[in-house]
């Protein structure tokens, strides 16, 4: 085998429990985001909504592949 | 992905470049965005001429339905990346355990869709029926729009699934592996672009009533 291994990400590595807090924190975002639909901020509901949303990407995104 | 000897002491050497792969992989992803991209701006001309009217029309839709889906999706997110910890620690069955896991909510997912659409349909309200088409633009236009990004979403799920059966495959024959995994990650990209998509339809379709 002359297969080198350099393609490893061994900084990347987080664990187990890094993930399930970034989960536990969607999930929160989640309830947040439909707790403030319930509000009737007329425009802006749909825009905060949105906007939690990006925040949930953004942060979903960078807890998984930041280093 | 083996190397084979060519002769006896002689060594050839296989190119393997995952660097690569994962840009490869999310260069795919941008064109999802796109496609995608372009019916959310239809949505956003739609939302914007008849606000009311989309307001009027999404109270048809049930949140529950929504959040339970969308809590499913996150946590079938948080499954698939477990299974990708697992394979890097060489814990193989935990990694088949997770994929199979994720496998389990995308079916409950769509479970939970089929329920939905048929709720829907069973009232009458479906393209071109003729109780939808007696409401007014605004209505006809949210729900062509309901119909037509749930159910592109839904076909990204059944991709997904069988994009991970796969891998789940390749992880039960020693394909993926501690050394080789790069496989398991693009598919958990693609699990990932999927369930962030539901993030942005689930507000715009079920919470602006």
């Amino acid at each position: 085998m002359s297969e080198h291994n350099t393609n490893d990400h061994k900084n990347h590595d987080h664990g187990y429990g890094h993930y399930i807090l970034i989960w536990f924190a969607l999930l929160i975002l989640t309830g947040l985001t439909v707790a403030v639909a319930g509000i009737n901020f007329g425009n802006l509901t749909i825009i905060t909504a949105l906007a939690i949303a990006s925040v949930k990407s953004f942060f979903g995104v960078k807890g998984i592949y930041a280093p | 992905m083996s190397t084979t000897s060519s002769a006896p002491g002689v060594e050839t050497h296989v190119h393997r470049d995952d660097e690569g792969s994962r840009l490869g992989m999310w260069l795919f992803l941008f064109t999802e965005l796109l496609l995608f991209g372009g019916m959310f701006l239809v949505y956003a001309v739609y939302k914007f001429t008849y606000t009311e009217q989309f307001h009027l029309a999404a109270k048809e839709l049930n949140t529950l339905f929504g959040a339970l889906n969308t809590i499913i999706l996150l946590t079938s997110s948080l499954t698939m990346v477990l299974a990708i910890v697992a394979i890097k620690r060489g814990q193989k069955y935990l990694s088949l355990f997770f994929q199979l896991m994720t496998l389990a909510m995308a079916v409950g997912f769509l479970v939970n869709k089929y329920f939905e659409w048929m709720a829907k349909i069973s009232h009458g309200i479906y393209p071109g029926s003729e109780q939808l088409l007696e409401k007014s633009n605004g209505e006809i236009l949210f729900f062509g729009l309901y119909y037509v990004m749930t159910g592109l979403h839904g076909l990204h799920i059944v991709i997904g699934m069988a994009v991970i059966a796969y891998m789940t495959w390749f992880t039960w024959k020693d394909k993926i592996n501690q050394d080789q995994y790069v496989r398991l990650e693009s598919a958990g990209l693609y699990w990932h672009l999927v369930d962030i998509i539901w993030i942005f339809l689930f507000p715009l379709f079920y919470l602006i009533s």
